[in-house]
C-alpha cells in the first residue's frame, strides 16, 4: 500500500496500535454481521422468533413488543448454546461486536499511552472502557 | 477544484437515486405507515429490501453532501417506514456507528484523526449520549417525534446557512489544549505540505460535546452533523481533521448509547442490519463519484430533503 511521505513521523505510536486493531476488527465485524444476517433471513440457523412476528409488530414502540415476543435482549441469548446458536441471536451478537470495538481498541491503545508518558490520555482510555463496560452491563437502564 | 461534467454512468445513478428520492418523499405518509398490519406481515421481505436500497441511495447522497448517515437516516427512515422511531433510532445509532468504525483505520493512520483531540471529546459525548439514549426511550413517542422534527429542521438551517474554513488559524492555543499537548501535523496532499494544527476554546466546546452527545444518543443521530462545526469553526482544527476525528467521536459515543437501545429491546437486526449495509456500500459508491460532481448542489438537495423530514416528522409529532 502506498503511503504518505510524512505519514509515520506525524502520527503516534498508539494511534497506529488504535488503528491496527480497529482495522481487523471492523472487517471481521462485517463479515460476521453479513454471515449472520444471512443465516437468520434465510433460515440457515433456528430462530428465538419468526420474522412474522417480528414484522406484525414492529409499528410497537419497543418495550411493547418485547412484552410480545420476548427477542433477543442485551445479553439474554447468551444463556445457553442454544439460545445462542440462533439466527437472530447470532445477527444481534454481530451488533454487539461492532459495538465492542472501541473497547478492544481503547484496551490496547490505553498502556501504549502509559509507555509512551502520556499517562493523562492512559487514564482517559481507561475511563472510556469503563464507561463503555458499565454501559454494556446494563445496569443503567434497569 | 474544476467540476468535470458528468460521465452517462453518474448520471443514471444519480437519476435513479435522486427518483427513489423524491418518490419516497411525495409519497403519502399514510401510504407508507405502519397500519395495514396484514400487508406488512405478507411482505416484511419487501419492506428490509427497500431499506436496504433506501439506505444505499442515502449512503450515496450523504457522502456527496459531506454528512454522516445517521442524521439523514432516522428523520427519512421514521418518516416513511412502518417501523417505530425507537428501531429506527437503534439502526440509525449502528449506521453511524458502522461507518464511522469501517472508515477509522486509514484516517487514523494518515494522522487525519487524531487520537488525542477526539478522547477527551468522546469521554463527555458518551456519558451524554447514553443519557440522552436514556431520556430518549423514557419519553412518549410522540414527543420524541417532535423533538426529532425541531432539532432537523434546526439542523437543516445550520447545514444551510453555516461556513467552513479549510485551514483555520489558531494563534495561542488555550491552557488545557496546551496541558493536553492537543496539537498535530497532517500530511495535506491537495498542496502536498505538511499542515499543523493548534486548538483553543477546549473547555467551551467539551460543553458543546456534552450536548451533542445527548442529542445524539437521544434520537440515534450520527453527530457529525455537529462536531465538525464545533472542531472545525470553534475550535480551529482543519476541517479535514475535524471531519475524520468526528468519526472517531461518534464510533465510541455510538457504542455507549447503543447498549441502551439493546437493553431497552429497540434494536432489531432484522431492520438494523439491511440499513448498515446498504449505507457502507452506498458510502463507497459515493466516496467514488465525489470528484466527478458538483457536491454543492447535491448537498442543497439533502438540506431540502432534511428539511421536508423533519417537518413531516413535526407534523406527525403533532399527530397531523
Amino acid at each position: 500500500m502506498k503511503q504518505e511521505p510524512a505519514d509515520k513521523p506525524h502520527v503516534h505510536k498508539e494511534q497506529l496500535a488504535y488503528a491496527g486493531v480497529l482495522d481487523k476488527l471492523s472487517h471481521f465485524a462485517i463479515l460476521f454481521l453479513t454471515g449472520s444476517y444471512a443465516a437468520y433471513i434465510f433460515q440457515l440457523l433456528p430462530r428465538k422468533v419468526s420474522i412474522a412476528d417480528i414484522a406484525a409488530n414492529w409499528h410497537l414502540r419497543a418495550s411493547l413488543m418485547q412484552e410480545k415476543l420476548d427477542a433477543p435482549l442485551g445479553w439474554s441469548f447468551m444463556s445457553g448454546m442454544e439460545s445462542f446458536w440462533r439466527g437472530d441471536a447470532l445477527s444481534y451478537f454481530a451488533i454487539i461486536l461492532i459495538c465492542m470495538i472501541p473497547v478492544v481498541c481503547l484496551l490496547v491503545t490505553a498502556p501504549a499511552f502509559f509507555r509512551e508518558k502520556r499517562p493523562v490520555f492512559g487514564v482517559i482510555a481507561i475511563l472510556q472502557v469503563l464507561i463503555l463496560l458499565v454501559a454494556a452491563t446494563g445496569v443503567l437502564v434497569r | 477544484m474544476p467540476v468535470t461534467p458528468p460521465s452517462k454512468a453518474f448520471r443514471a445513478v444519480a437519476s435513479a437515486a435522486a427518483g427513489i428520492a423524491v418518490l419516497f418523499l411525495l409519497l403519502p405518509g399514510t401510504l407508507l405507515a405502519a397500519e395495514p398490519q396484514s400487508a406488512i406481515e405478507a411482505a416484511w421481505w419487501v419492506w428490509v429490501l427497500l431499506l436496504f436500497v433506501f439506505s444505499f441511495v442515502l449512503g450515496i447522497f450523504a457522502v456527496l453532501a459531506g454528512v454522516g448517515g445517521g442524521v439523514l437516516f432516522v428523520p427519512i427512515v421514521s418518516s416513511f417506514f412502518p417501523f417505530h422511531l425507537d428501531f429506527v433510532r437503534g439502526a440509525g445509532l449502528m449506521v453511524a456507528l458502522s461507518g464511522a468504525i469501517s472508515a477509522g483505520a486509514p484516517l487514523m493512520r494518515k494522522g487525519l484523526a487524531d487520537l488525542k483531540l477526539g478522547l477527551p471529546m468522546a469521554l463527555v459525548g458518551s456519558l451524554s449520549s447514553i443519557a440522552g439514549a436514556m431520556a430518549g426511550l423514557a419519553l412518549p413517542a410522540q414527543t420524541v417525534q417532535l423533538l426529532l422534527g425541531i432539532v432537523i429542521v434546526v439542523i437543516a438551517t445550520i447545514m444551510f446557512l453555516s461556513g467552513k474554513s479549510g485551514y483555520p488559524e489558531v494563534k495561542v492555543p488555550d491552557a488545557l489544549s496546551k496541558a493536553l499537548h492537543i496539537s498535530g501535523i497532517y500530511y495535506e496532499e491537495s498542496i502536498k505540505k505538511d499542515v499543523s494544527w493548534q486548538v483553543h476554546r477546549t473547555p467551551l466546546s467539551l460543553i458543546f460535546f456534552l450536548m451533542i452527545g445527548f442529542i445524539g444518543g437521544m434520537f440515534g443521530l450520527g453527530a457529525g452533523f455537529a462536531n465538525v462545526p464545533v472542531f472545525n469553526l470553534l475550535m480551529g482544527v482543519p476541517l479535514k481533521v475535524s471531519v475524520a476525528t468526528s468519526g472517531l467521536v461518534l464510533s465510541i459515543n455510538g457504542a455507549a448509547a447503543a447498549w441502551v437501545y439493546m437493553f431497552k429491546g429497540a434494536m432489531l437486526p432484522l431492520i438494523a442490519v439491511p440499513s448498515i449495509a446498504g449505507m457502507m456500500l452506498g458510502s463507497k459508491i459515493g466516496a467514488k463519484l465525489l470528484t466527478r460532481v458538483n457536491t454543492s448542489s447535491v448537498r442543497i438537495i439533502v438540506v431540502s430533503m432534511l428539511a421536508v423530514a423533519g417537518i413531516r416528522s413535526l407534523f406527525k409529532g403533532f399527530g397531523i
